[in-house]
């Protein structure tokens, strides 16, 4: 049911999306590394931990027209503050998105996390549904804003309590280098993973620098 | 009485052959027979009577040649020689070309007839009577015929004898072909109205002796020329300088996104004891949105747009000047129409 509705939606903004869709600027790719300065907070019934360290990745989306596929992957170690055995956080999404206006992006897809622990991994899978404003700040785009929220349709987690719920949000800055395709971004992201009955919630936060080229 | 009707009949029909023997024609024919008769003084004044006849009896060109011929011989061979040789000028004045005939008249006649002519500088103009040209590249021919070789200037003038263009100076011997392509001497088409076509011979004292008019009739009519090009729409330009509203978006975009990082998280995840790094973008974010705001506020100029819109300036103002060059090469090919007056001669210096 939720795919459906999820299905409709991606439809309606395509469809909008067309009839305001332009010749110009049909295309367009952009990779970029990552660099992630990541917090994590684990809360359970019995304890929080907390833990941070520093995350790589690489981030890639292509956009023809109004329709975007983009993907991103990052990896890195966490070291728990209070000190003790680290983790190893992974992350990946794939999502599919439409941008009905020049403003707004909605995207669909999944991204998923794993803890990897010598115990174990313990691997999150969140269905999202995303909203994504961009502004420009100043002529020809060169300097723009983004504000991104999501929301969790579904998801799981290969643990004994069942999903609960996950949501989350990103804001940034970017700035295209004039004269050439070199993009950096500077954005803050929090993202919250939460299982049913608030057994166990883990939030991520994380400071992102991004350096990238595009067209 | 029957007698007396018949006399009176005669004596009318005598009157009316009387009448006719006075027509200028016959008179010039009586006076040939009179000088071939040696009736010189007879032959002289039948002459003087026929050139003297106004009006209808007025008597042709090839008339007064011949009249004025044997005037000349007349007086000539009666020792009145100026008067001959007034005879003999004036037959060049009439036709410069004109020889009188040598097996009619001795040599030692036609002699001083040669020298009369050599010494009478007059030209005479066979004008085209009506002849349609094209300003600039088509011509209207004169061809000119000189009483004997002399300097010559032709112009052509406006009415009130203002020279308008000179179009021949110097020497013509026998003929001469003058052109005029229709323009005046800044090379600019000529107004329609009346103009004159003037020969002014110069005598061997190098003051001009005669001078021939030839009155030149001109119309014009001008070929259509191309519309100017309308002025840019102002569609076409662009803003050159920046209005309020992508200021206040920019700024909207920055603050409230900036805000929104800084303040959400914490409703997102709040059992998560957040960094101070949303504050550090939230701000980043609003200072940018600032920056932006001041950037784009009303009434900053933007070179991008400026320089657009000159280039749009500019490619009409070009436009505009082609336009304006071929108008000036349309205006410049007016088509005139020059119909030929009879000439004057004049006589305005002793020779």
């Amino acid at each position: 049911m939720i795919f459906r509705s999820v299905a409709l939606l991606v439809l309606c903004s395509v469809t909008v999306g067309t009839g305001a869709l332009r010749a110009q600027d049909r295309s367009k790719f952009v990779v970029a590394g990552v660099l992630g300065f990541s917090s994590v907070t684990q809360r359970t019934a019995l304890d929080t931990t907390k833990s941070s360290g520093t995350l790589f990745g690489l981030e890639a989306g292509f956009r023809y027209w109004r329709a975007e596929l983009r993907g991103r992957y990052s990896q890195g170690g966490l070291e728990p503050n209070g000190g003790g055995q680290s983790t190893d956080l992974v992350e990946g999404e794939l999502m599919l998105g439409v941008w009905p206006v020049d403003m707004l992006a909605l995207r669909f897809g999944p991204r998923a996390r794993s803890y990897v622990t010598n115990a174990g991994t313990v691997r999150w899978v969140f269905w999202e549904v995303r909203a994504r404003f961009e502004a420009s700040l100043s002529r020809g785009s060169s300097l723009w804003s983004y504000f991104e929220a999501w929301y969790a349709l579904t998801g799981s987690v290969n643990a004994a309590e069942s999903f609960g719920n996950g949501r989350g949000l990103e804001g940034g800055i970017g700035l295209l280098i004039p004269s050439t395709p070199v993009r950096l971004r500077l954005g803050y992201r929090i993202d919250q993973g939460r299982l049913q009955e608030d057994s166990r919630t883990e939030a991520i936060e994380e400071l992102i620098l991004a350096v990238g080229v595009g067209r | 009485m029957g007698r007396g009707w018949v006399l009176g009949a005669f004596a009318v029909l005598l009157a009316a052959s009387s009448l006719s023997a006075q027509r200028p024609t016959e008179l010039v024919d009586r006076a040939v027979e009179a000088y071939d008769d040696l009736d010189l003084g007879t032959a002289a004044g039948l002459i003087r009577r026929a050139l003297a006849a106004q009006g209808s009896d007025t008597l042709s060109t090839e008339y007064q040649l011949r009249a004025l011929s044997y005037l000349g011989a007349t007086e000539f061979f009666r020792d009145n020689r100026d008067s001959a040789m007034s005879a003999f000028r004036q037959i060049v004045v009439l036709d410069p070309r004109f020889q009188i005939d040598d097996l009619v008249f001795p040599p030692d006649l036609t002699s001083v007839f040669a020298l009369v002519r050599r010494d009478t500088k007059i030209v005479q103009a066979a004008a085209p009577p009506v002849r349609s040209i094209r300003a600039g590249t088509g011509r209207y021919t004169a061809q000119l015929f000189a009483s004997s070789y002399h300097e010559i200037l032709a112009t052509l003038a406006f009415a009130d004898g203002r020279p308008l263009r000179v179009l021949y100076s110097g020497l013509i011997g026998d003929s001469l072909e003058i052109y005029w392509d229709g323009l005046d001497s800044q090379q600019i088409a000529v107004a329609a109205g009346r103009y004159f076509l003037t020969i002014e011979s110069t005598g061997r004292e190098g003051t001009v002796v005669r001078q021939l008019r030839v009155p030149l009739d001109v119309s014009t009519s001008f070929i259509d020329t191309m519309p100017w090009p309308a002025p840019p729409a102002d569609s076409l330009f662009l803003p050159e300088g920046t209005s309020g509203g992508p200021a206040l978006e920019s700024l909207l975009a920055g603050v409230v996104g900036g805000i929104a990082v800084a303040l959400l998280p914490s409703a997102v995840a709040s059992d998560a004891d957040l960094s101070a790094g949303r504050f550090v973008v939230g701000g980043a974010m609003s200072v940018a949105g600032v920056i932006g705001f001041f950037k784009q506020r009303g009434g900053q100029p933007i070179p991008a747009n400026i320089t657009a819109n000159d280039a749009v300036r500019r490619e009409w103002q070009n436009q505009r000047n082609d336009v304006a060059r071929e108008n000036a090469a349309l205006l410049a090919e007016v088509d005139l129409e020059i119909r030929a007056g009879r000439p004057v001669a004049v006589d305005v210096g002793e020779q």
